[in-house]
């Protein structure tokens, strides 16, 4: 099953789109996880992450007037937030970052096996090229097919499938080499 | 042949394959434990816990959509505000344009250090206190975006801001160049530090310049 995406009730929606500011408020709770979530996966950065949410909900605000409904809102939110995601990895700025600015470390959670694979997981993910990271995260828990995240990324459906088998052979290396006492935390997790 | 992993991949996906794929997958026990691993590295993405937004950014997009939906101003001061505010922009561009001889620089005999010209080191120029290093990463790409925002004509821009522009360009060309190079160089985190400040800076002023330039064919 890939990522549940909340929706909000018509009233709710037909409230924003008229400026009540409460709706506003209550759309960010709703969908501020969703699209956090979305960007520290794909962008592994907190910082990076609290902008995209930042900038996805100002234009989700600016633009709620000419949301039709054609899709659910959630699903409109995540395309903002996926398009600024991306945005940000079309920026040399975040392959820079990426190869100097090393990830935060973290003590490893006691016991649970679960969450240590979790963290291993998450710094495996990390460790992923931009691209490969944003696709594997797009197909394989957004549900993107390949034609959709080659339209988003200016690429080919062959571009997109290649990287996804990077992604995929360079996690399975990564998480084998793994070790518990490795443990990071990239962006903590709402437990 | 032995199927590449965008196959298996294919397969977990449930898309169509060749014959030939599918029954090497069925023979083969390596095959489909890689296919398993496949499907539990997939699953495994998919229960990675929901990440909670930090407090305090609700507060920050409220404030900032109040400001974006305040009518826009017809004062009569607007004009002549907006002329000294563009008057102040190219002086500060000009002087960041001038200063730039202040640029750290690689000292040829020395490939592994980098150090300022005479009488001047590498500064972090107070702009912002004390900026970590990504916050100033940060603000150099927020100000790349607001760069890519601003229309640009250069057609129509005039001589003087065409030259601060080019310099401005100019400058920050060099610092990405030596950002770029900075491990090689041997830069230390003060010193490549002090570069992404400047690259603030300089960028600061651009998109200053670019502003202010955008804004005569506003009216």
């Amino acid at each position: 099953m890939t990522t549940q995406i909340p929706d909000a009730e018509p009233a709710l929606i037909a409230a924003a789109q008229s400026g009540d500011v409460d709706a506003h408020a209550r759309l960010y709770t709703l969908f501020a996880p969703l699209v956090y979530t979305l960007a520290c996966r794909m962008l592994v950065s907190r910082a990076l992450a609290e902008d995209v949410l930042q900038e996805t909900f100002l234009e989700v605000l600016g633009k709620i007037g000419t949301y039709r409904g054609d899709a659910g809102l959630g699903f409109w939110v995540r395309r903002i937030a996926v398009n600024k995601c991306l945005m940000y990895l079309r920026s040399s700025w975040v392959a820079r970052q990426s190869d100097e600015e090393p990830p935060e470390l973290g003590a490893s959670d006691d016991g649970a096996q679960r969450l240590e694979e979790q963290s291993a997981l998450e710094a495996a993910l990390a460790e992923l090229t931009p691209a490969a990271r944003a696709v594997v995260w797009l197909h394989d828990v957004e549900g993107y097919t390949h034609r959709e995240i080659a339209a988003s990324m200016g690429k080919t459906p062959s571009f997109s499938k290649s990287q996804l088998a990077r992604a995929h052979e360079r996690l399975r290396e990564l998480l084998a080499g793994y070790s518990a006492e490795d443990g990071v935390e990239l962006c903590a997790p709402a437990r | 042949m032995r199927p590449s992993t965008i196959d298996l991949l294919r397969v977990r996906d449930g898309e169509p394959v060749d014959a030939e794929i599918s029954r090497a997958v069925e023979n083969d026990p390596a095959l489909r434990a890689e296919l398993e691993a496949l499907k539990r590295t997939q699953q495994a993405l998919r229960d990675l816990p929901a990440v909670a937004p930090p407090p305090g950014v609700w507060d920050r997009i409220a404030a900032h959509a109040c400001a974006q939906a305040e009518p826009p101003g017809g004062s009569r001061w607007r004009w002549p505000l907006q002329g000294v505010i563009a008057a102040s922009i190219a002086v500060l561009a000009l002087w960041i344009v001038a200063r730039s001889p202040e640029a750290p620089r690689v000292d040829d005999s020395a490939p592994a250090t980098i150090v300022a010209d005479q009488g001047a080191g590498p500064r972090v120029a107070p702009v912002f206190g004390t900026p970590t290093y990504a916050a100033l990463i940060e603000e150099s790409a927020r100000l790349e975006r607001e760069l890519d925002g601003i229309t640009y004509q250069p057609q129509v821009v005039r001589a003087s801001t065409a030259t601060i522009i080019a310099g401005l360009e100019d400058q920050i060309g060099l610092i990405d160049e030596r950002l770029m190079f900075a491990r090689r160089l041997g830069l230390s985190p003060t010193q490549t530090r002090a570069l992404w400040q400047q690259r603030v800076e300089l960028m600061n002023a651009l998109v200053q310049v670019r502003y202010a330039d955008a804004q005569r064919f506003a009216f």
